[in-house]
């Protein structure tokens, strides 16, 4: 569709555009609702929210861009703006951008300690993966979500989050870690992270829905 | 931390760069093809880089297997009827309704008649907005 087309684009033809495009997303911008408040019911009235919002300024929406990213943005500002509860985590000190590059000038790590990182994460439940996600800050956590589960380049979250890529990379870098650290702890706990057992294991089953 | 060995560019240098590299966010050819050359020559970097590989690989399976979820009908629901609504601005959305209709008879013996019918239905009806 060329822009001469959507200047006569009617309201209908766009409603039936932003149903065809913007809706697809519905799985995907409830998913990451979820992990951002961490209860069903906000994350439900969020995404509502994030439709109406986006749906009321579809028309700046420029096709051919990248609509996912667009969505995304209105949902994490609607989520930092309106959602964010009243204990949030105290403001991330100003060393955060500098640090991730000192951070980890890293070790050759042995062996054994790899394996079993691996091994770990290989057999993690996923009520594990959720509850470390919810435990680490929310910065770090949206950051996290935003590169490792919907893949978008640190430009992208930049935009999306409203901060410079220097603080994207910090975040990302010390939310990584803080979830590696946090899902060995998991791991040594319920002692699957040690040796040769299967994946699918079920001690971790109705721990944390959600 | 270095392998002992001397090398173009040092150990701790490629190392830094290791997350940037996994992450696709080296843009520089010359930055990556140093990195890789260094990664052919220097055999615990090369393990190094390929631990960080895959943890960051799992990292994003376990992560996205876990997280993926379906948005619940309810949730389209409302949404679907909110652009209705929105998309139609003359138009108004009601989603509960209830009407009751009470009626007094009194006949010719003097008994009174009572009825009383309640309507309640939670269907949406749409009509156009009074001004």
């Amino acid at each position: 569709m060329t822009s001469t087309d959507l200047v006569k684009e009617s309201t209908e033809e766009r409603t039936l555009r932003f149903e065809r495009d913007a809706l697809a997303f519905t799985d995907q911008l409830y998913s990451a609702a979820l992990r951002y408040t961490k209860n069903p019911h906000d994350a439900k009235d969020l995404v509502q929210d994030t439709y109406l919002k986006a749906f009321t300024s579809f028309h700046q929406f420029e096709p051919g861009t990248n609509l996912k990213a667009w969505l995304y943005r209105v949902l994490t500002t609607t989520f930092i703006n309106s959602y964010r509860k009243a204990q949030r985590q105290p403001m991330i000190a100003s060393t955060e951008i500098e640090d991730w590059q000192l951070a980890e000038s890293a070790s050759h790590t042995s062996d054994q300690g790899k394996s079993a990182e691996i091994t770990a994460l290989e057999n993690m439940p996923d009520n594990d993966v959720k509850r470390a996600l919810q435990e680490i800050a929310e910065e770090f956590r949206i950051a996290v979500y935003l590169a490792d589960v919907e893949g978008f380049a640190y430009k992208e979250i930049a935009e999306i989050v409203g901060v410079p890529t220097g603080t994207v990379m910090s975040r990302l870098h010390r939310g990584r870690k803080a979830l590696r650290l946090l899902l060995a702890d998991y791991a040594k706990e319920r002692g699957y992270g040690t040796a040769n057992d299967t994946a699918n294991d079920t001690t971790g089953g109705s721990e944390v829905e959600s | 931390m270095s392998c002992g060995g001397i090398h173009e560019t040092p150990c701790s240098e490629v190392l830094r760069e290791v997350t940037l590299l996994l992450d696709g966010e080296i843009e520089e050819r010359g930055k990556i093809h140093t990195i890789e050359h260094h990664f052919e020559e220097c055999p615990p970097c090369r393990a190094e880089m390929e631990h960080e590989r895959r943890m960051h690989q799992l990292l994003h399976d376990v992560l996205t297997r876990s997280c993926i979820e379906q948005a619940p009908q309810d949730l389209r629901d409302r949404i679907a009827a909110q652009i209705e609504v929105l998309s139609h601005p003359g138009l108004d959305l009601i989603t509960e309704f209830r009407r009751t209709e009470i009626s007094i008879q009194v006949d010719d013996f003097g008994q009174v008649e009572h009825h009383e019918i309640t309507i309640e239905s939670t269907q949406e009806f749409r009509f156009p907005r009074e001004i």
